[in-house]
């Protein structure tokens, strides 16, 4: 009859339809009431975190692609939140394959606005980490935390004159500094007292319109074309932001950087704005002080 | 005298040997609140198209997955979706048929709407922690990585070859060219599955959809518009790329 009974009982918890969880080896125990909470074995507070973040692929593009290098020093008020501050260099601009791609096979263009690359700049942002937790990988424990981040700081821009073709690569010029606004989030793992591996996700927003290229306004392009047209650009006649010696010369390949004068002042005369997001993917290694 | 001394200290042992194994115990490690070896689910998602040029695209899946450990499943899933142009692709037909139809064109690439797909892959799920959304809610998740591939039914709207012209000057044409195919697809998604329960949780995805791409190249304008759509196939069409953001809601059983 015992026997009979412990098969029964055996079935019917076998043919239970949910399992139920492990038990927790200390939840029946009379000693336990409330588990102490574990302080963190690594406390961020008052420290300095240095992270390099070598190679930030731009994800979803339209008309540009950026690739780019960025540093970012954060210092770490509490255990909650921080300020960084972060430099970052473009070291790939160009038009995407989806502009090439209008341009060559219906002769289309992004309008100059929407074309503006941002080339270098540097944030600065509050940090939050409103979570932290940690869980188990491969047999260890990885502790990690959940940032947010939003700012603002200022880079600079240029814009596409020449598209690359066989007479030599694309030319650029400047369309001067912007305010650069930015939000972001990811996650922060800590590897032991020193070490962080940061992965986040961060939009670099920048807007406006095209009124200047290389320091020169509509009227200074409109003086400098009347002189490219007479034979040669003196630059008498400008202000004395604009950097003539831009539109002056040739290039390594021999294209005469005259040529570019109409096309600047083409796009300085579309007009309109537009607002540019560059959403990367920053992965990045740091250091903690 | 010796005989006592060795009673003594085997006493003083008895009584420090417990003592000794409560000031030095084992970390107390807590197991899987929510195991899921051995399980079988059902999940329903939606989800969106994110990094959109010339096509967005909306998803309802269901889906279907078996664990075989706590780190390994399958799902297989049907998705159906609605797909449209986006006011990019619109502006670019409005723009080319304000133009006079002179000489040749190519179609753009990545313009083949999602219509459908089934898939079956592998979920790899090495990660398994916990996070607190506020003081005292703990939130335990795991994180997996998705491989697999299946089939999907596309349909293609050309912004380019326009087979009747219906005002030149507002650029407006009513009957732009289109193509449906059934094709082979690639996927793989990065998710959470944050537990609500035993029962349950929420599927958080960012999934990419991929598949080979096909167009035109080299279409007569003058002749499409009256009707007769001439060129040839792209002979290295690529690749299109759909990335969704899904999320839903898995019944763990």
């Amino acid at each position: 009859m015992t026997v009979l009974g412990a098969l029964l009982l055996v079935t019917a918890l076998g043919a239970a339809p949910e399992p139920a969880p492990p038990a927790d080896p200390l939840g029946g125990s009379p000693n336990v009431q409330f588990r102490v909470l574990e302080p963190k074995p690594f406390p961020d507070a008052l420290r300095h975190e240095l992270t390099l973040q070598p190679f930030v692929p731009q994800i979803g593009s339209t008309f540009t692609t950026h690739w780019l290098s960025s540093l970012t020093y954060t210092f770490h008020a509490t255990e909650w939140l921080g300020l960084r501050v972060q430099p970052f260099w473009v070291w790939h601009a160009q038009r995407s394959r989806f502009s090439s791609e209008l341009l060559s096979r219906v002769r289309q263009d992004a309008a100059a606005p929407s074309s503006v690359m941002l080339q270098w700049g540097a944030i600065a942002a509050p940090e939050w980490s409103p979570i932290r937790g940690k869980f188990t990988a491969f047999g260890g424990i990885v502790r990690y935390g959940f940032v947010l981040f939003a700012g603002a700081g200022v880079g600079g821009t240029e814009i596409e004159l020449k598209t690359s073709d066989a007479v030599g690569p694309a030319t650029y010029g400047s369309t001067g500094l912007r305010m650069v606004a930015t939000g972001g989030a990811g996650f922060r793992v800590q590897l032991g007292q020193r070490w962080t591996v940061r992965l986040e996700v961060q939009d670099l927003i920048h807007w406006g319109g095209v009124s200047h290229i290389n320091g020169c306004n509509a009227t200074d392009l409109q003086t400098l074309d009347a002189q490219r047209t007479a034979g040669v650009i003196t630059g008498a006649g400008v202000s004395g932001q604009c950097n003539v010696s831009a539109f002056q010369g040739s290039t390594g390949a021999g294209y005469d950087r005259s040529n570019d004068v109409s096309i600047a002042r083409a796009k300085v005369n579309e007009g309109g704005t537009d607002t540019l997001h560059v959403v990367g993917v920053y992965l990045g290694f740091g250091v903690e002080l | 005298m010796s005989s006592f001394r060795v009673l003594a200290l085997a006493g003083l042992a008895v009584v420090l040997a417990p003592a000794r194994a409560l000031a030095s115990p084992e970390p107390p490690v807590q197991p899987r609140l929510y195991p899921v070896g051995g399980r079988f689910s059902l999940a329903a998602t939606v989800g969106i198209s994110v990094f959109d040029t010339l096509t967005r695209t909306g998803t309802l899946e269901l889906r279907a997955g078996w664990d075989f450990s706590e780190w390994l499943g399958v799902d297989a899933s049907v998705t159906g979706a609605l797909a449209g142009h986006t006011g990019l692709a619109d502006r670019i037909g409005q723009h080319l048929l304000q133009t006079p139809a002179v000489g040749t064109v190519d179609d753009l690439s990545d313009l083949w709407e999602l219509k459908a797909v089934i898939l079956a892959g592998v979920r790899l799920a090495p990660v398994y922690g916990k996070f607190n959304l506020g003081s005292d809610f703990p939130i335990r998740f795991q994180a997996y990585l998705w491989l697999g591939g299946g089939a999907a039914w596309l349909d293609r709207t050309s912004v380019v070859i326009c087979r009747q012209v219906t005002s030149r000057e507002e650029g407006t044409c009513g009957d732009w060219f289109t193509e449906s195919r059934v094709a082979p697809v690639v996927s793989a998604a990065l998710g959470f599955r944050l537990f609500t329960g035993v029962h349950g949780a929420v599927l958080l995805e960012l999934r990419s959809l991929v598949w080979k791409d096909s167009y035109l190249f080299g279409v007569d304008r003058a002749a499409a518009e009256s009707g007769n759509v001439t060129g040839q196939r792209a002979p290295s069409p690529g690749f299109t790329n759909t990335m969704l953001i899904q999320l839903g809601y898995a019944f763990i059983f």
